[in-house]
């Protein structure tokens, strides 16, 4: 079954074949055998598809259900009590969230008096609990006075004079690897952040949390949590990253490859440039390959930029 | 918004929405009318609601003339209940049975074997290439919405994927 055969049996299934095509397209079923066999592995596929989703939706339709009657024998108990508990509960709620909103609109002098009644002087805390014959843990001596001039001061200036923390300005040529005197700047490294960077860190796996070091240069602390992930298509192509920025190219240039023989693999694409920049920090052993490589991206438009 | 765009924008919700709704009426009238347990009940009004799904993925329901609990009960009768007893798989109310019972009726020149047989490719094929199928042929989504959805980089890609996806599809069945 080749792409275009593919795609025409797609379209006369989908009955968007003109008359003239439609009846040659007929005739050629009957006329070449190699032809319609194909065609009837496509239809057989396609009900294998449909047969698939429908089995699909069961599945999630019976997981759903059982969610939700695990959720409903949790529910009930609590939707039987009375009104007025339920009256009061709010009217407490609602009380807290005023105060909250209130403090939080003071102005912001009448904030500071709020916060230094609010630090709390756990020396003061210790002694008590001594005098008491308690235990006392032992915890940092905190000094409200100490704990304001470092932490509120400076903000509350920083507020008054209206000046913000300069952004730091991403420097796309700023060199972040340079090895042997082959360097490798910033912006050959920020399409990682469109191929792999969708996780946004919320989800408390070991992915993340490489993504997070990553992010700050801790490379090596990055591929120390990723590296035995195998099966994490995401974390070996984050790996492959953290080769090519700390200088082992060849390690790299090995796992850009496997990405590149993979025809399904979601990094098939983007590794390729990657897979000439790993073996052109390996030069000149790695020339002849190199070579080899650049045909891979010389005629895609998106590299020539680079 | 009626039950058909409900089920086209977010058919996980409003399946089980419907499933809840109709299950205590719906199982009553399935033992009542056809003699058979809870149990056989539940799994063919759980299937029915996925046949109207089919249904209305493949465009076969556009327009409902009628009140959905009737339309669920046409699809009991006629697709589950009439097909069993036709082909004498009166005991035989598994889904999966249900559901081969269904397409094999329509596609008549496949045989069941070979539907089986491309059902299991399919698992075998895994991940990317299953759900980008799936999307692409079964719930005939635009070749746009499938990129975004997917993630990929543009609309070739997706493409170009589509097919390696069928063509090794085709392998694996030929295996």
């Amino acid at each position: 079954m080749d792409d275009f055969n593919i795609h025409i049996f797609e379209t006369y299934l989908a009955g968007q074949l003109s008359e003239s095509d439609k009846l040659e397209f007929e005739s050629r079923l009957i006329s070449d055998q190699a032809f319609a066999k194909d065609f009837e592995s496509f239809k057989i596929l396609q009900a294998g598809i449909r047969l698939q989703a429908m089995q699909n939706r069961l599945a999630t339709l019976k997981a759903n259900i059982n969610k939700d009657a695990d959720k409903d024998d949790v529910i009930k108990p609590i939707l039987k009590r009375n009104y007025w508990t339920w009256s009061l509960v709010s009217i407490l709620v609602l009380s807290v969230l005023g105060y909250i909103i209130y403090t939080q609109t003071l102005p912001v002098s009448k904030q500071i008096n709020v916060k230094q009644d609010q630090v709390i002087n756990l020396d003061s805390l210790d002694q008590k609990a001594a005098s008491k014959g308690q235990q006392s843990e032992t915890l940092p001596a905190v000094d409200s006075t100490e704990t304001f001039n470092k932490v509120i001061k400076p903000k509350i200036s920083l507020e008054k004079s209206g000046i913000t923390k300069p952004q730091k300005q991403i420097k796309k040529n700023e060199i972040i690897a340079d090895e042997k005197g082959k360097k490798i700047t910033r912006s050959d490294v920020m399409v990682l952040y469109s191929a792999i960077m969708r996780d946004d860190g919320s989800e408390n796996t070991e992915y993340s949390k490489a993504v997070e070091l990553y992010r700050n240069s801790a490379y090596k602390e990055a591929l120390d949590i990723i590296v035995d992930n195998v099966d994490d298509e995401k974390s070996q192509y984050l790996t492959a990253h953290c080769y090519l920025l700390l200088g082992q190219s060849d390690k790299a240039s090995s796992m850009f490859k496997s990405f590149i023989e993979n025809d399904f693999s979601s990094f098939h694409e983007p590794s390729k440039w990657y897979y000439v920049l790993a073996l052109y920090s390996g030069l000149p052993a790695t020339k002849s390959e190199l070579i080899k490589a650049i045909e891979l991206v010389k005629d895609n438009p998106e590299y020539k930029k680079n | 918004m009626d039950w058909i765009e409900r089920i086209k924008s977010d058919p996980d919700k409003t399946l089980t929405i419907l499933y809840k709704d109709l299950k205590n009426d719906t199982i009553q009238w399935i033992k009542k009318e056809f003699s058979l347990q809870s149990e056989d009940a539940d799994e063919i009004f759980q299937t029915s609601i996925v046949l109207l799904y089919d249904n209305v993925v493949s465009g076969k329901l556009t327009l409902l003339t009628s009140h959905i609990k009737t339309y669920i009960f046409s699809i009991i009768k006629n697709k589950i209940i009439q097909l069993n007893r036709a082909k004498n798989r009166i005991s035989s109310y598994n889904a999966t049975e249900i559901m081969l019972g269904v397409i094999d009726e329509e596609y008549q020149e496949i045989a069941q074997e070979d539907l089986i047989k491309a059902n299991s490719s399919l698992i075998k094929l895994g991940e990317p290439c299953k759900s980008l199928l799936e999307l692409s042929y079964y719930q005939q989504m635009k070749l746009d919405d499938i990129t975004l959805l997917l993630g990929y980089k543009n609309n070739d890609t997706t493409k170009n994927l589509k097919y390696k996806c069928m063509k090794r599809l085709q392998k694996i069945f030929f295996e």
